[in-house]
């Protein structure tokens, strides 16, 4: 196997995620697109730790820490996403328009 | 390894100014969770009291020659020091207007406090974050802590509908951010850390062309960094959050995590990318513009004072930038001189439009009609600070924007400081019609809100912190500008203690030279 294989794949995952996130109306699903961007960079860190960084394993433990920070952005996010459910009774991007100008 | 040997080589001393903020913050929490809600009279004083004395232990460290701390992870030279302390300072200023704030809409005051304090540890690690994975952590405890402040009135729609805008739109730009960083680690063959980045990156490009890999790992990472600082185009989420969250926080992000994100564009941009010194240079250029031009514009037709002073910020953005872009030791002074001041200024404009909003409610301009008549003390304080916001002197403003101008032109960046001019000018217009609005009015053209003006009380729970940063703040605003000296010093300074920041200019000054005789050749 070769490095390009595992970053194209990376690459096409970053792209579904920011296609998710621009096209998805609902909220829940938009979080599922931030996830899937992580993922793909998760994907990179750990192509590129084991082809260039074999000995100290950097980008292992980086990912490590970007899934652990994922999780915790997804736990506010769906804090946040719960509290507007209950207050508007949707979690449909399009409703949410009383901030404009 | 033995302690001793250990603790030289993480030399973990040069965080401790964070350690004590994170003693605040659990003593904050700990003491609410076991006095209760009683405990809310003097939680905030703690954390005030924590975060002046890591101001002082900050000023302790100033001429620290062992400032690298965790192997290379943590950097606490000058620089990070004036960023740190900047943050702080913000933290505790906010702290003190959001005491009445919170009590008075009836949601918990040392939850909020902690959240702040949390808020405030990303940005100061975030200021001396060295190394990958460091920065990503700092950041990280910075945003996830904002989503949470400004979600934090949970009853009202308008802040959720704020706290989701900002979660999904920050998570969003920090994937983009991570994703460049991943190609970063990959580019340099496996570096985490800065400077081994950039000279890895130097000798991989070599004379050449840099590899175009290395401009989309730039443009990933300058995404992230503009959304922190919100320039244009990726300010959409400020007025928005701006708007529907509470102002205290919305003071905070406006100077803290601002100066937080100036800070981190600093250190990664000219440490880990000086190969791409003329790309990135050319991006920032970009974004200034755009900055400049949208948000003093935008800020024209604003109703609501906050998103007014959302456009405002945008526009403030655009000028700090140009310290930036000109790449000087002066520079560097000049934008960390201008973070001081509008730490000050917009502080203290923050707290008027929160003792305001108390009083009677409510944000819009056309509501401050006639306020002079019923409260001179807040128009006064008002006045000075957006008049210094504008720059015009005597205020502390004007010394700020002529330093950073002044320098602009220095290093010829003649369009630029041009437009930057223009746009304060038309900044002046919209500042002074709210001013207008509160001075000129006649009595009967008061507006509603004014009419039924409360009695000014000041002895009322929380109030006197507010009074006290209100006068604060308003009186440094006015005198800084004349005495000014002490700060233009620390700013200066600050810039030439940083051996990351003389090296640059050394090699930055050498290529142009370099290119000035190529040209002449």
């Amino acid at each position: 196997m070769e490095l390009q294989y595992f970053l194209l794949l990376a690459a096409a995952l970053f792209c579904i995620g920011v296609y998710g996130l621009i096209t998805s109306r609902n909220a829940v699903r938009v979080l599922m697109s931030i996830e899937l961007m992580l993922n793909a960079v998760n994907l990179n860190l750990m192509a590129f730790s084991n082809f260039l960084d074999p000995g100290e394993i950097k980008g292992q433990v980086f990912t490590v820490f970007v899934i652990t920070v994922a999780a915790a952005e997804a736990a506010v996010g769906l804090a946040i996403i719960l509290s507007i459910y209950r207050n508007r009774d949707t979690v449909d991007m399009e409703q949410f328009n009383l901030l404009k100008w | 390894m033995d302690v001793p040997s250990l603790s030289t080589q993480l030399n973990p001393l040069v965080i401790l100014p964070e350690l004590i903020v994170l003693t605040a913050l659990v003593v904050v929490v700990v003491c609410d969770l076991i006095v209760g809600r009683t405990a809310s009279r003097w939680t905030p004083y703690v954390a005030v009291s924590g975060l002046l004395v890591s101001v002082v232990q900050l000023g302790f460290q100033w001429n620290n020659d062992h400032a690298i701390a965790f192997l290379g992870g943590f950097n606490g030279d000058a620089l990070s020091i004036v960023f740190r302390g900047i943050i702080a300072l913000s933290a505790a200023v906010t702290i003190l207007i959001s005491i009445r704030y919170i009590e008075q809409s009836g949601t918990a005051l040392s939850e909020f406090i902690s959240i702040l304090l949390a808020a405030t540890l990303g940005g100061m690690f975030l200021s001396g974050a060295d190394e990958l994975v460091t920065i990503f952590i700092a950041l990280e405890t910075l945003s996830i802590s904002s989503y949470l402040l400004t979600g934090y009135m949970k009853r009202d729609p308008r802040s959720n509908e704020a706290a989701l805008k900002y979660l999904l739109i920050g998570a969003s730009s920090s994937a983009i951010f991570l994703y460049g960083i991943s190609l970063l680690y990959g580019l340099s063959g496996g570096a985490t850390k800065l400077v081994d980045i950039g000279t890895a990156l130097t000798l991989s490009t070599g004379l050449g062309d840099p590899s175009i890999g290395i401009v989309i790992a730039l443009v990933f990472v300058i995404a992230g960094v503009a959304f922190k600082i919100s320039a244009v185009p990726f300010h959409q989420w400020t007025p928005d959050v701006y708007e529907g969250s509470p102002t205290p926080v919305v003071a905070f992000l406006s100077v803290g995590s601002k100066a937080a994100g100036f800070a981190l564009a600093i250190r990664l941009l000219v440490t880990a990318f000086p190969v791409v010194w003329e790309q990135w240079r050319f991006v920032f250029v970009a974004l200034a513009i755009l900055s400049m031009i949208l948000g003093n514009v935008v800020a024209l037709a604003q109703t609501s004072m906050k998103r007014l002073l959302a456009y405002s910020s945008i526009g403030q953005a655009g000028f700090v930038m140009l310290g930036l872009i000109a790449g000087t030791e002066q520079g560097y002074a000049s934008m960390i001189f201008y973070l001081f001041i509008y730490l000050f200024m917009n502080l203290g404009g923050f707290t008027c439009v929160i003792l305001f909003s108390l009083r009677t409610g409510t944000d819009q301009i056309s509501e401050y009609a006639g306020l002079y008549q019923k409260d001179p003390l807040l128009t006064l304080g008002l006045s000075l600070c957006l008049l210094s916001l504008g720059g015009i002197p005597p205020m502390a403003g004007f010394f700020a924007k002529l330093y950073l101008f002044w320098v602009g032109w220095q290093a010829g960046l003649y369009g630029l400081v041009l437009l930057a001019l223009v746009t304060s000018v038309i900044s002046i217009y919209y500042y002074i019609r709210v001013i207008k609005m509160m001075v000129v009015k006649e009595p009967q053209e008061m507006s509603a809100a004014v009419l039924h003006y409360p009695v000014v009380q000041w002895n009322l729970p929380g109030m006197r912190p507010l009074q006290v940063s209100l006068i604060s703040m308003v009186l440094i605003t006015s005198l800084a500008g004349i005495l000014s000296n002490p700060l233009l010093s620390l700013a200066n300074a600050s810039v030439s203690n940083t051996p990351l920041l003389q090296s640059f200019i050394k090699a930055s000054t050498v290529s142009v030279s370099i290119t000035d005789v190529d040209s002449h050749l």
